[in-house]
C-alpha cells in the first residue's frame, strides 16, 4: 500500500513537474521574435543591427578619445541612411569625433546638418555656437544664436550665447539685452552678475557695471576677476583710492598667475594716498 | 664747429626724440590703467557631449537638458568665480 502511494505521489510530481516546464515554454515562446524570410526585411533588420552596434562603438570610441575610430563609425552610420532621430543623432556625434580631430570647419558642418534633420535640435545649435566662436566665424555664430534663442528664449546657454556672440561682434546693446535676462533668471549666480557688467563695462555704462560687480562679489566674495573689474570701473570714475583697494584685494585673492600680476601691476600704477 | 659735426648732433638730437616719443607711446600703450587690458572676458561655453542612439527626445538626453535648461548650472555654463 505504501508502495503504491509512493508510486503515486512520485507521478503527481513528475506530471506537475511537465505542467509548470510547458507553462514556462509558453511563456518564452510568447517573447515576440521577428520571423521572416523576406530578403528586404532580412536586409533592413541587418542594417537596423548593424547602425546599433556601431552607435555603441563610436560612443564608446569617444569617451576614449579615439575620435578617429568614433568618427569612422558615425561615418558608416551616415552611409547606411538611418531614420530620425538616428540620422540626425549620428550627425551630431560625428561632430563631436571632428571637433576632438581638431576638424572645426567640419565638425561645425556636421552640427548645423544635424539642424536640418531635426530643426529643434537644440544641443547641436550650442554647439554650432561654440565652434563658430572658436573659428571666429560670427556671422554663423549670430544665425545659430538667432535659431537657438527663438526655439527656446529662456535657455540659460542660449541668452549666454547669444550676449557672448553679440559682445564679440561689439553690439553691445543685444548683449546688455541677453545677459540682463540671463541675470533675471539666475539673480545667485555671480558670474552672470559678472557677464552683464562685462557688457556694461564695454558700452560706457559705468555706474551700472558697477552695481552688477558689487552683486558679483556679495554672492562671490573672492572672484577676483569681478574685483579686478571694478577697479578699473573705480578708476575710470577717478576714485583712484576705491580702485587701489580694488586691485589690492584682486591681487591677493586670485588663483590665477597672469590674473595675479596684471592686479598687483594696476595696484602699483595708482600712488597710495598720504 | 664743423657742418658735417653739425649734422651728426642733429642726427643724433632727431634719434634720441623719435626714441623718447616711441617709448612714451609704448608706455602708454602697455600701461594697465588700459581699462581692456583689465578686463577678463566671459568663456566660451564648453560644447555639450554624445548623444545615444535613441536621440535628443525623452528624459535621459543630458545634453538636450543642458541646452534648454534656464539656471546656469543646470545649463552647464562656466563657472569662472575661483579666478
Amino acid at each position: 500500500m505504501a508502495l503504491r502511494r509512493g508510486r503515486f505521489f512520485l507521478a503527481l510530481l513528475g506530471l506537475l513537474a511537465s505542467m509548470t516546464a510547458s507553462l514556462f515554454a509558453q511563456t518564452y515562446e510568447s517573447t515576440p521574435r521577428v520571423r521572416s524570410t523576406d530578403p528586404a526585411t532580412l536586409r533592413s533588420l541587418g542594417i537596423a543591427a548593424e547602425i546599433h552596434k556601431r552607435f555603441s562603438l563610436g560612443l564608446a570610441a569617444l569617451e576614449h578619445h579615439d575620435a578617429a575610430h568614433a568618427a569612422a563609425e558615425f561615418e558608416r552610420i551616415l552611409a547606411l541612411h538611418p531614420k530620425e532621430p538616428q540620422g540626425s543623432t549620428a550627425l551630431y556625434d560625428l561632430g563631436l569625433a571632428q571637433t576632438q580631430l581638431g576638424h572645426l570647419a567640419q565638425a561645425q558642418s556636421q552640427f548645423k546638418a544635424a539642424i536640418g534633420l531635426d530643426p529643434g535640435f537644440l544641443a547641436a545649435m550650442a554647439n554650432v555656437i561654440v565652434i563658430a566662436l572658436q573659428r571666429n566665424d560670427l556671422t554663423s555664430a549670430r544665425v545659430a544664436a538667432d535659431q537657438f534663442l527663438a526655439r527656446a528664449p529662456d535657455s540659460a546657454r542660449a541668452l549666454y550665447s547669444g550676449g557672448l556672440v553679440a559682445l564679440r561682434s561689439g553690439n553691445l546693446a543685444v548683449a546688455q539685452t541677453d545677459f540682463s535676462k540671463l541675470t533675471q533668471l539666475n539673480p545667485a549666480s555671480a558670474t552672470a552678475h559678472y557677464t552683464l557688467a562685462v557688457a556694461q563695462i564695454q558700452a560706457n555704462s559705468l555706474a551700472e557695471a558697477e552695481r552688477e560687480l558689487r552683486l558679483a562679489l556679495e554672492r562671490s566674495p573672492r572672484y577676483a576677476a569681478a574685483r579686478l573689474a571694478l577697479g578699473t570701473v573705480l578708476l575710470r570714475m577717478g576714485r583712484r583710492e576705491e580702485a587701489r583697494e580694488a586691485f589690492e584685494l584682486a591681487a591677493r585673492d586670485s588663483n590665477d598667475a597672469a590674473l595675479k600680476n596684471l592686479a598687483a601691476s594696476m595696484r602699483d600704477s595708482i600712488p597710495a594716498a598720504h | 664747429m664743423s657742418e658735417m659735426s653739425v649734422r651728426l648732433f642733429g642726427c643724433l638730437c632727431l634719434f634720441l626724440a623719435s626714441a623718447a616719443l616711441g617709448g612714451l607711446g609704448f608706455a602708454v600703450a602697455s600701461t594697465p590703467s588700459s581699462i581692456s587690458d583689465a578686463i577678463v572676458a566671459p568663456a566660451t561655453p564648453e560644447l555639450l557631449g554624445p548623444i545615444e542612439e535613441t536621440g535628443r527626445a525623452g528624459w535621459a538626453c543630458v545634453p538636450e537638458h543642458r541646452a534648454e535648461a534656464k539656471g546656469w548650472e543646470a545649463a552647464h555654463l562656466p563657472l569662472e568665480t575661483t579666478k
